[in-house]
């Protein structure tokens, strides 16, 4: 039995089965066609598109924005899913269902739409109030903590939705028997509840992950799309398409891609029980 | 437990990450001294270019933002931030609808073409040639695109319409997916506007469609409530300034740089149509006009919409008719009557802003060719049997100035009285009497005698006996546009005003 990152089992014993067949069978299929994607991608640039892509200033401004911009929000993320998730999970209250649905509703909400929104949040007294100088003087609109925020409210649902599955998962009973060994509430959360969930919590923080860096139709509406200044990548792929120039679009898609898997595999190999490189 | 720790460790650092990110410098706004530019459409690449020359050439920083023509409206509207919109029309128009521009200028124009693979492997040379049977045609949405709404009216002009519709295979939003899609090899051809192609120019020839395909001005005009009027024909670029912009002199600096021919020919380089003169952007200035100075002043005026891209109304007539004009309408923005004592009495009534001089009228006597009757001084016009015409003192400015002249050198009124035998509204109709014989002698601006010079002889007036009568421009008080009033009034008055007047032989410093 090997442990693996999301808590499943893997099976012993001999492998070829009609099971496994058909399983790794289609398994193999989305990944062929996957990675049929990339390469056709591949055939779009060429060296010398990728060679731009490396060298251009506003295209590395951009990465670095992506990748920082991108970390705050997973940082975030994982601030506000843990509570959340542990609150869904545990607590009944008035208003639970309705609290629970509307958790889930940024996923549903088209992303131009939560962009213009939040616009629209910024223009009332409070949101006035929030970036005026005079008020709490933090600007949103057209800056770098926008897109922070747009990542955000697209991206947190996965993570809490996550968390709470993964709180779900934990028996309760076992939070019940830490207190009966002297443990405070807070305590059985620290030492039982979240060591057991932290696989479920990783895997919706790396979910939350994703979506925030492929985040772009909010970010144009609410934090623009300034060469240098609030160009993350996909702001990129979108400006250099718009002049027709698919293989500089692709080839900064790829560096994008490269990027992600990098950090997918750290995160991947930073989890506890984690043995990804082998079985 | 290894592994545990640095998974807290990891999440430790991604905290203070995001606490550091959100709270410290990068929700700085975007560099305050920058000015904002929302570019919409295909105007990116020559806006980017103007930008860089001006930034480097001023200093003044300028943030461009990119997005279609739509969101960029919508942006403008509901944050209330930036400064300066690029757009084609209708959205200049959509601006002006909502209030939220301040003032508009003319820099470009976009044409549509047919995007062809290069080579132009289907050998398509014109509209009619989509029709053929096969040809993967793509187009721009009918709804939410500029040209997708022109494209019928073309159609419709063609014999070919139904056939050309049939080819049809895909509608995009934005022009630059539909060519992007002819680049690929999944489309023959696709109409889009001319600097679609050229940014993608090294995979894309570029067919012009035929004059008479196109939409006509003046018939093909759609008026709708956000947009207001539109002529298909003349799909115009616009650069503008927003009401809501905090430093709107910066922003109508730059905006001007853009429009100018510098800006114009950076348009041009990449692929875009020449801005048709005469054509407005935004509100025009309203100059009343002095008669007697049209001829310069239509091309001073032309002369400053080359330069700047505004687009200046003339009402032309007589300089106390347009006092009255003005009174009534409290409206306009520059006057510029031929004698200045109708600006002095248009300040009495507190609708002069400020003025400069212009040019000067000098009173000449102007005798027919050959000077038959041998009139040398302004006592030889009382000589029996001179026929004598003169302006009507109170329509026009050279009845004005020809009472002065006459009251100042005393001349006998009664004898005057006795050879007058016309008198005009305007002073261009003396000239004309002359030239065809009816009079022998008037009183006439030189410049107008310099017109009639081939029929006409014109006997100048010694300067100490003659009233020269200043041509001042005013900016009218209740102008709305005042600073670009101004640079109007400052460009009749300037160097390049100056050298137009002369051209037109008006006299510009007053004879010593």
């Amino acid at each position: 039995m090997t442990d693996d990152s999301n808590g499943a089992t893997a099976i012993a014993g001999p492998r070829v089965n009609l099971l496994s067949v058909v399983t790794i069978g289609f398994m193999a299929v989305f990944i062929i066609g996957v990675l049929v994607l990339l390469l056709t991608g591949l055939s779009y640039t060429d060296y010398q598109s990728i060679a731009e892509v490396l060298g251009s200033k506003p295209i590395r401004a951009a990465f670095r924005l992506s990748a920082v911009t991108s970390a705050a929000t997973l940082g975030l993320v994982v601030v506000f899913a843990v509570p959340v998730g542990y609150a869904l999970s545990r607590y009944r209250f008035p208003g639970h269902v309705v609290a629970d649905t509307i958790v889930d509703l940024p996923i549903v909400l088209p992303p131009l739409v939560i962009g213009v929104s939040l616009l629209g949040f910024f223009k009332t007294p409070l949101g006035q109030f929030i970036e005026s100088p005079r008020g709490l003087n933090l600007q949103f609109v057209y800056t770098t903590r926008g897109i922070i925020l747009c990542q955000f409210l697209v991206s947190a649902s996965y993570g809490i939705r996550a968390a709470k599955a993964a709180f779900d998962g934990v028996d309760r009973r076992l939070e019940d028997l830490a207190l009966t060994l002297g443990c405070t509430r807070m305590q059985a959360f620290r030492k039982v509840a979240l060591p057991l969930a932290r696989n479920g919590i990783v895997a919706g923080a790396i979910m939350a992950w994703a979506r925030a860096v492929g985040v772009f139709g909010p970010l144009m509406i609410f934090a623009g799309a300034v060469r240098m200044k609030t160009e993350v990548m996909p702001t990129t792929i979108f400006l250099e398409l718009s002049i027709g120039r698919v293989e500089v679009a692709i080839a900064v898609a790829i560096a994008m891609l490269t990027m992600a898997a990098i950090a997918l595999i750290l995160i991947h190999s930073l989890a506890p029980g984690r043995r990804w490189w082998g079985v | 437990m290894g592994n545990g720790k640095c998974f807290g460790h990891l999440a430790g650092c991604l905290l203070a990450v995001a606490i550091a990110s959100s709270l410290c410098g990068c929700g700085k706004p975007a560099d305050e001294a920058a000015l904002r530019c929302y570019v919409g459409g295909t105007m990116r690449p020559a806006m980017q270019e103007l930008i860089d020359i001006y930034e480097k050439e001023t200093g003044q920083a300028i943030d461009l933002d990119y997005g279609d023509s739509g969101s960029c409206l919508v942006k403008i509207e509901t944050t209330g931030k930036g400064d300066l919109y690029v757009a084609h029309d209708p959205f200049l128009n959509a601006l002006n609808v909502k209030n939220l521009s301040r003032q508009g200028w003319a820099v470009a124009a976009v044409t549509p073409m047919i995007a062809v693979p290069k080579g132009n492997p289907k050998n398509i040379r014109g509209l009619e040639d989509l029709a053929r049977e096969g040809t993967k045609l793509g187009l721009t949405d009918e709804t939410y695109n500029t040209l997708g709404h022109i494209l019928p009216v073309m159609f419709k002009k063609t014999a070919v319409q139904a056939k050309i519709e049939k080819n049809i295979r895909t509608r995009t939003r934005m022009g630059g997916e539909v060519a992007n899609n002819v680049s690929l090899g999944h489309l023959d051809a696709a109409i889009v506007w001319n600097a679609v192609i050229h940014v993608r120019r090294d995979k894309l020839d570029a067919i012009p469609i035929e004059n008479r395909f196109r939409p006509d001005s003046k018939v093909d005009v759609v008026t709708s409530p956000t947009f207001g009027e539109v002529d298909m024909s003349n799909i115009r670029v616009t650069i503008a300034t927003l009401k809501c912009s905090k430093r709107p002199k910066a922003a109508a600096k730059f905006a001007e740089f853009v429009s100018s021919p510098r800006g114009r020919a950076v348009f041009a380089k990449h692929g875009f149509s020449p801005a048709r003169s005469g054509q407005q952007a935004g509100t025009p200035l309203l100059l009343y006009c002095g008669a007697g100075i049209r001829p310069p002043a239509a091309e001073i005026i032309e002369a400053f919409n080359a330069e700047t891209g505004v687009t200046v109304e003339v009402d032309y007539s007589g300089g106390g008719v347009l006092l009255s004009r003005m009174k009534l309408s409290g409206r306009g923005d520059l006057y510029m009557p031929g004698d200045v004592e109708y600006i002095e009495q248009a300040k009495e009534l507190g609708m002069i802003a400020s003025q400069k001089s212009a040019c000067c009228f000098v009173p000449v006597i102007l005798v027919q060719k050959g000077n038959p009757k041998g009139i040398k001084t302004l006592q030889d016009l009382t000589r029996p049997g001179i026929r004598l015409g003169r302006g009507n003192p109170d329509a026009c400015a050279i009845g004005k100035n020809c009472e002065r002249v006459f009251k100042k050198n005393k001349i006998d009124r009664d004898a005057l009285r006795k050879n007058l035998v016309f008198q005009s509204v305007t002073v261009n109709e003396l000239g004309v009497q002359i030239k065809t014989g009816q009079l022998d002698a008037t009183i006439v601006w030189d410049a107008i005698a310099a017109y009639y010079s081939r029929e006409a002889e014109a006997v100048a007036i010694p300067p100490e006996q003659n009233e020269i009568s200043p041509v001042g421009i005013a900016v009218l008080s209740f102008s709305k546009n005042k600073e670009l009033s101004r640079r109007f009034a400052a460009f009749v008055a300037g160097e390049k005003g100056k050298a137009i007047f002369r051209k037109h032989n008006y006299t510009i410093d007053i004879p010593r």
